[in-house]
């Protein structure tokens, strides 16, 4: 008997648990990737290993994003954490190419940390850099500017 | 009523165009400057700095610095493919420093140089970024 009353409320269940799966218990979730970063925002670039956060750096200078970069990271509004990766030219594409550039990929992300929230995300590839990771920190340098930017 | 509401639109706008112009504090000549470890670039640099003449004043203990240059930096050298197909013997070299205000916390300034056929291998890197912080630096 009381496995009866069970079996026949799974469909009620089912219905219950799509809807609050559907709109997240009646709340709508918004992407947060999309919220406005301000000017001059307090910047903490975390260590990267291979020192990417320092042609990151050199990156904002060099592409006048408007930031604060700071060395502390309790004096910051957003902190910036990275990959990056380099692959050097084998001797194939030195040799049918005629090209030594190496392959380069970096992704950051910029997380506000008041909210915890991810505010910001961008990944680059570049198959013949020019500059290495100088060409991967500017590219990510610029696509932060234009969010910084955009109105 | 015309006329200020012009004045309040242009100064509001001057407000809004005008790009926040931030870490652009110069560093004034003679600061003493700690070169924090880079995997051996910093000596490089730190030759570098007296090469170009660089007016700062470099001191081994962290403590007593105002300003601290850290930074990374790569060195590759040239493949049998590159020196028999190219006919290049150079190396390729990469570094990145950025400057410190001890005080402040805040990064005053930031450079990377890139060299495809380094002529130097690290030296050229190094004095690239010694030069180029030169010219940030403020002479009384």
């Amino acid at each position: 008997m009381h496995h009866r009353v069970v079996t026949t409320n799974i469909p009620l269940l089912a219905a219950f648990l799509m809807l609050c799966g559907g709109n997240g218990m009646g709340q709508q979730l918004e992407p947060k990737l999309d919220k406005p970063i301000p000017r001059g925002a307090k910047l903490f670039l975390a260590p990267v290993e291979g020192g990417f956060e320092t042609y990151f750096a050199a990156a904002l200078q060099q592409k006048k994003v408007p930031v604060l970069v700071v060395s502390r990271r309790e004096m910051a509004d957003y902190e910036v954490s990275a990959v990056a990766e380099t692959e050097k030219a084998g001797w194939a594409q030195i040799i049918f190419l005629r090209s030594d550039h190496s392959t380069e990929q970096a992704g950051i992300k910029m997380v506000d940390l008041k909210t915890q929230e991810i505010v910001f995300a961008y990944a680059v590839h570049k198959s013949f850099s020019q500059r290495g990771k100088q060409s991967a920190a500017e590219a990510c340098a610029k696509h932060l500017k234009e969010r910084i930017t955009q109105k | 009523m015309v006329k200020f509401t012009l004045l309040g639109g242009v100064l509001l706008s001057m407000v809004c165009c005008c790009p926040v112009v931030l870490a652009q504090e110069s560093i004034a000549a003679g600061s003493k400057v700690f070169v924090a470890p880079m995997g051996g670039f910093e000596a490089h640099f730190k030759a570098a700095l007296a090469e170009k003449k660089v007016p700062l004043t470099l001191v081994e203990d962290r403590e007593s610095a105002e300003f601290e240059i850290t930074g990374a930096a790569e060195s590759q050298k040239a493949s049998t493919a590159k020196k028999l197909i190219m006919h290049d013997w150079r190396s390729k070299e990469e570094a990145s420093i950025k400057v410190t205000d001890l005080k402040s916390g805040v990064v005053v300034f930031a450079y990377s140089v890139h060299k495809a056929a380094s002529a130097h291998g690290k030296r050229s890197a190094a004095e690239a970024c010694a030069k180029n912080l030169k010219a940030k630096i403020r002479t009384k």
